[in-house]
């Protein structure tokens, strides 16, 4: 099973120019996890201890708000997930469940720290993507602060 | 001790500016082209006075007594040699930069060693070698070379750096030293090459690190697939 993962990882824009022996160390370095439809991976608050790159299936980012959810974002093959609180050491800044039946690739703090100390170019992607993700939300932050304005 | 004095004392700090190719005396010295160049910094690369330790594994333990080296792939003879066997060898001293994909530089270092030529010739590579594949000793890790670089007059399977013999932390007892491209192309702990037809990535390689890597290609370099 990790064999057909190699080889699909290869494909993700995270990890271009990867071979399937170089996914396959990703692959070694982490846990494969299925998560069922509706199983909560990420809780809000939580201290981290992980950090997951999603191999198959969908993964809705979530707040919750005065007993009311607000969805963030949703996150499928190829997203990485829950990396931004390991590497700030916070708390998970959000919840993540499944969508549907879902798999992952569970990296633990120091799996993640090790992979990125020794490898820099993965380093530079993971960061440019975190860093990517973070512009994008302020901006719809921003865009969304205007509005109301407007609306007000 | 102080940052200040761990510098003094680190034997490997330079204190002083890098030489100039025409200020090296010995008249046996075969200067890398690259130190000729008027700017010897390639784009995006800060020199380091120091040199920074960097690897996949951790030095592996190396057992002097039964290492070997092998070649072997496309060439009419394989060999292997022992340690001793190695070191007997013809040796030539490169004067060279030494360039990290994590870009530092480090200028002005000699390497002495046996020429990646002299390798080739005694193994009598066919000629439809084109890459090489060299190996190590930690964990399998292998790097990939264009012959054509593996073959330049300034490529060399070093054992000395500066005179003394190089450091475990930084590939000793033999390492190869391929100066025109970034230095992990300079397979640490190095226990043989393979020559073949076709490239295959090796250990960074397959994690999307350049097939080539020339430091002076490109804006940048050419540091990774990506």
């Amino acid at each position: 099973m990790s064999e057909d993962y190699a080889e699909l990882m290869t494909t993700f824009p995270l990890l271009e120019g990867f071979t399937a022996n170089g996914t396959k160390r990703l692959l070694a370095a982490g846990e494969i996890t299925e998560l069922a439809a509706g199983e909560v991976l990420l809780k809000e608050g939580e201290t981290a201890e992980f950090a997951v790159l999603i191999l198959k299936g969908t993964i809705e980012v979530f707040v919750e708000r005065e007993g009311k959810q607000l969805a963030l974002t949703e996150a499928t093959a190829g997203d990485i997930l829950g990396e931004l609180a390991l590497l700030c050491g916070i708390p998970r800044s959000a919840s993540a469940r499944a969508k549907e039946n879902s798999t992952v690739l569970k990296w633990s703090d120091e799996s993640l720290h090790t992979l990125l100390l020794r490898d820099r170019s993965l380093a530079q992607r993971i960061f440019r993507e975190t860093l990517r993700t973070l512009v994008d939300k302020e901006r719809e932050l921003v865009d969304s602060l205007v509005k109301a304005q407007a609306a007000n | 001790m102080s940052f200040l004095d761990s510098l003094i004392k680190d034997p490997l700090y330079q204190s002083h500016d890098p030489r100039k190719p025409e200020e090296i005396t010995e008249s046996d010295v075969i200067i890398s082209p690259d130190t000729r160049r008027e700017n010897r910094i390639p784009p995006g690369q800060s020199r380091t006075k120091r040199w920074p330790v960097l690897d996949a594994h951790g030095a592996p333990r190396v057992d002097l007594a039964t290492w070997q080296f092998e070649v072997d792939g496309l060439v009419e003879h394989p060999l292997a040699f022992s340690l001793d066997q190695f070191t007997q060898l013809p040796s030539v001293k490169v004067y060279a930069d030494f360039h990290c994909v994590t870009r530092w530089s480090r200028l002005d270092n000699i390497w002495t060693g046996v020429p990646t030529r002299e390798i080739a010739n005694r193994a009598g590579v066919k000629p439809e070698a084109k890459y090489v594949l060299a190996l190590a000793y930690d964990n399998d890790w292998t790097t990939n070379v264009p012959i054509e670089y593996f073959l330049k007059e300034d490529s060399l399977f070093a054992f000395l750096h500066d005179g003394a013999p190089i450091p475990p932390e930084h590939g000793g007892p033999v390492r190869l030293i391929i100066p025109q491209l970034y230095a992990w192309k300079s397979a640490k702990w190095v226990k043989g090459v393979s020559f073949l037809e076709k490239d295959e990535a090796g250990f960074w390689e397959e994690g999307g690190y350049h097939m080539r890597g020339d430091p002076w290609a490109g804006r940048d370099g050419e540091r990774f697939r990506w």
